[in-house]
């Protein structure tokens, strides 16, 4: 199995060295000068030249690239034009934000979505399916970005219940750097206040973000224990009288989890997409936010840092979906 | 789990949700918390957007500063400029201090200069063509001399843009050539009434300032002493984040639904300033068909001026009738703007079929990605030229992608809406970088627009020293490009900004959009 590791993570390279090329690729054909950016509305053609100079933006594509990848090669994702900070810094800043938020959509979606995706397939064409149907496609119809706002509208300004935006109310201190996600950093540092404050932030995005995977998750654990369940052994299990629960639980649902289980792993993917618009709407300090910031003011080493970083989660979450698969069913474990 | 438990459960998440924040070190009324948006760069040398101007008048000291749009000195006392508007002799106030508790010298403003020099970035531009470095000097510890290359008449309405910074603080942090570059951007090395807390700085993210106290202009009895400035993106969250109090102040940019909103709320007022933030219709007039005068007055003509100010945009925006913003000196009075009229954007239409124009393919009008007002413009543009005939495609992208596209003869696009802001306030900001074509291959240029005549008048203006001389030369220029209708001039935005009914002392100016922290303060 540690082979298989390996295996995989040396594919990986040539698939994130690809997905740098092509990036790099797409950045430079577009329009787009940082020079000009960094000059200002009063510059002079004379003054862009200078700056491009500077920064070796005048350098042909070829050029540019092979210094960026001997950069990469060296272990530096960078200085970004904008702040004239290492962009290593500014991500380790803000990846455990979206961590934190995409971890508890996701926690949520499964938590929610399988057992929902069970009941809807246990009753299957009974109400209470055609209930959750409707709920999962108004889910799956709904646009994330007019959820997140009529959240807002409702619990913080009608009903002032949970925060408007943020990860930390005003004029409190983060707790001290450990995971950089806050919730699990206030517990571990025994500040339930903030853990309290940290949480409450959480809730509305991390809900938002996790309506539409939890629909998927549900439509697929359906599908598949349906798909289970008129399988022959099922049908004996049945037949000889198998109380319902351990049925369901045991028999059923561990053979219908790798469905599921891949899309939980794709969705993770995904989500890290959505998260972009949800932590504009809440200032949710993360990687998406950083990635707007950085392609709306041409911060090229930015970009490409975020997509960079994006490519290895992925590949790394495909690589656990693989592990997941193997510990659900062992008879994958075999072939792995 | 049973029904109890349940309740427990629900009832504990309930005191964990509801429990309320807690405060900080200062009072409630000294502290402050501004939702502009945090800067994406302490580095007053480097200043680009709104936000980096917040920081630098807050963290840093100039030569003259902006008092609304009046220039007034600040650690300078004064100034002398030699006859030929060459040699310019700053006078600098004694016994101010950097935050590092050192003395500011001439030492320190001759070393700000160059390196603003030196890093050529945005607040740069107005110096570089006419400053040399070598020709900065101090001539004891409180004067300071420089010689411009040639006279250039914005020079002190441009002194505004360049901070002050601690020579000595700077210097211990340089490294090769870099000028201190990464260390300045994230520090402060100021002597501004508020100074940048070490760790409470995240570029576009937070950032925190506290007072300094040993300032040497005076603060209000209760003065803010301490300023949360957050970044809250969407215009709907900043002004729930306002009637909430969970900030005391929006930007200036949150719209019209918002403004709407706000003005509901309770607790909550709104400020409205006409600023110097012009909109603007740049064509391409070194492209076919635009190339024809005819051609651009149809289009003039064409475009319902008062139904985009009045309906689209509410009413919140005024109409400015040429290219110089028509609150500033050097836009004549009774200068007419084109008006909505499409009988006589069809006679123009009917002269340059006449001269042989040919007019048949689809024109491109550019916007910005995300901004409103753009897709708006554009869409009421597309409509409004149909029934000349002409066909419309409407294309967004980043500003970034813009500037560039638009320094380019060949790329700029056909046309394109975009706004021309108060980097300093004198007329050559906008009249003279957009229509003086020696400024073409820059996205203000994009007009590519050459007159001769223009040309002469908008570079004598820019040498004179005598603001009546120059304000007759922009005038007469101001007559003569709107007759050749470069450009669709629309609208000189007014900037409205949401307030907490607790702050006193607001102060609005074009440049810096009025964050001046110091003359303001709490009431509760």
């Amino acid at each position: 199995m540690s082979l298989f590791i390996v295996r995989r993570l040396l594919l990986a390279i040539p698939a994130l060295f690809g997905l740098v090329l092509l990036t790099f690729i797409l950045i430079h054909a577009v329009p787009g000068d940082p020079a000009a950016v960094l000059a200002g509305d009063q510059a002079t053609p004379q003054q862009i030249q200078a700056l491009r100079e500077h920064y070796g933006f005048d350098r042909p594509i070829l050029e540019q690239f092979i210094r960026y990848v001997s950069q990469l090669a060296s272990g530096s994702l960078g200085v970004s034009y904008m702040t004239q900070r290492q962009i290593s810094t500014e991500i380790i800043e803000r990846m455990p934000a979206t961590f934190e938020l995409t971890l508890f959509a996701m926690t949520l979606a499964t938590a929610i979505g399988i057992p929902l995706g069970v009941i809807s397939a246990y009753f299957h064409n009974r109400w209470l399916d055609h209930v959750l149907r409707i709920i999962s496609i108004g889910g799956l119809a709904i646009a994330s970005f007019w959820l997140a706002i009529m959240l807002q509208f409702t619990f913080s300004m009608e009903l002032d219940l949970l925060p408007v935006h943020g990860r930390l109310s005003q004029g409190l201190t983060p707790p001290p750097f450990v995971t950089g996600m806050i919730v699990i950093d206030s517990l571990m540092a025994g500040r339930l206040d903030l853990f309290r404050d940290a949480f409450a932030h959480l809730i509305l995005p991390g809900f938002a973000l996790a309506v539409a995977p939890l629909a998927t998750i549900m439509r697929f654990t359906r599908a598949a224990v349906l798909s289970t369940l008129r399988r022959e052994y099922v049908f004996y299990e049945r037949a000889v009288g198998y109380p319902r629960l351990v049925l369901m639980g045991k028999y059923v649902l561990r053979n219908s989890l790798v469905t599921p289980v891949t899309q939980i792993g794709l969705l993770l993917g995904a989500i890290l997409g959505s998260a972009v618009v949800i932590e504009a709407i809440f200032d949710w300090p993360g990687l998406g936010s950083y990635a707007v910031l950085s392609i709306a003011t041409a911060d090229y080493q930015a970009t490409l840092a975020v997509v960079l970083i994006v490519g290895c989660v992925y590949a790394l979450i495909n690589i656990l979906v693989d592990l997941v698969h193997a510990a659900v069913d062992p008879r994958i474990l075999e072939q792995l | 789990m049973r029904l109890g438990q349940v309740i427990l459960t629900l009832f504990l998440a309930g005191t964990i949700i509801g429990s309320p924040a807690r405060a900080a070190d200062y009072q409630r009324n000294e502290i402050l918390n501004w939702g502009e948006g945090a800067a994406d760069t302490l580095d007053p040398h480097t200043t680009r957007s709104t936000t980096d101007v917040t920081a630098k008048i807050n963290l840093y000291d100039t030569l003259y500063r902006y008092d609304g749009l009046d220039l007034v000195p600040s650690i300078a006392t004064g100034h002398t400029v030699s006859d030929d508007g060459l040699t310019w002799t700053f006078n600098l106030r004694k016994g101010v201090k950097f935050h590092s508790g050192s003395e500011l010298t001439a030492e320190d403003v001759v070393y700000s200069f160059r390196r603003l020099i030196g890093m050529k970035q945005a607040p740069a531009a107005p110096f570089w063509p006419i400053l040399k470095s070598e020709n900065i000097s101090a001539l004891d510890q409180s004067t300071v001399r420089m010689v411009l290359d040639r006279p250039y008449a914005p020079f002190l309405a441009a002194i505004p843009l360049v901070g002050i910074v601690d020579k000595k603080l700077v210097e211990s942090h340089v490294s090769g050539n870099d000028w201190a570059a990464t260390w300045v951007a994230g520090n402060d090395a100021g002597s501004g009434p508020y100074r940048a807390e070490p760790d409470g700085f995240r570029p576009s993210q937070i950032s925190k300032l506290t007072w300094f106290p040993d300032y040497f202009l005076p603060f209000p009895a209760h003065p803010i002493k301490q300023v949360n400035i957050t970044t809250i993106k969407e215009a709907t969250t900043l002004a729930l984040a306002l009637l909430k109090g969970e900030v005391d102040a929006t930007d200036t940019r949150i719209g019209a639904e918002s403004i709407a909103r706000i003005r509901k709320g309770e607790n909550v007022k709104v400020s409205a300033d006409e600023s110097m933030r012009t909109f603007v219709l740049t064509m391409n007039n070194a492209r076919p068909p635009f190339d024809n005068i005819h051609f651009r007055k149809a289009i003039s003509y064409a475009f319902d001026y008062d139904g985009f100010i009045n309906k689209l945009r509410e009413g919140t925006v005024v109409r400015n009738p040429g290219p110089i913003p028509q609150n500033l000196w050097g836009n004549p009075k009774d200068l007419v703007p084109y008006k909505y009229d499409l009988t006589k954007a069809k006679e123009e239409l009917e002269l340059a079929r006449k001269d042989g124009v040919d007019f048949s393919r689809p024109l491109t009008v550019y916007g910005f990605t995300n901004t409103r007002d753009t897709y708006l413009s554009m869409q009421l543009l597309q409509s409004n030229l149909r029934p000349l005939g002409l066909k419309v495609e409407i294309k967004d992208t980043f500003f970034p992608n813009l500037a560039s596209m638009a320094a380019n003869q060949s790329t700029a696009p056909d046309m394109w809406f975009h706004w021309v802001s108060a980097f300093f306030i004198d007329p050559s900001n906008w009249i003279g970088e957009m229509y003086d074509s020696q400024f073409h291959g820059t996205w203000k240029g994009s007009a590519f627009y050459k007159n001769e005549k223009v040309d002469a008048l908008l570079r004598q203006a820019i040498v004179l020293n005598d603001k009546e001389k120059r304000r007759a030369l922009y005038e007469e220029a101001s007559r003569l490009i709107v007759a050749d209708a470069p450009a669709l001039w629309i609208y000189n935005a007014i900037e409205y900004r949401g307030l907490n009914k607790r702050v006193d002392g607001y102060k609005f100016s074009p440049v810096g959009s009025g964050a001046d922290f110091r003359l303001m303060s709490l009431s509760q």
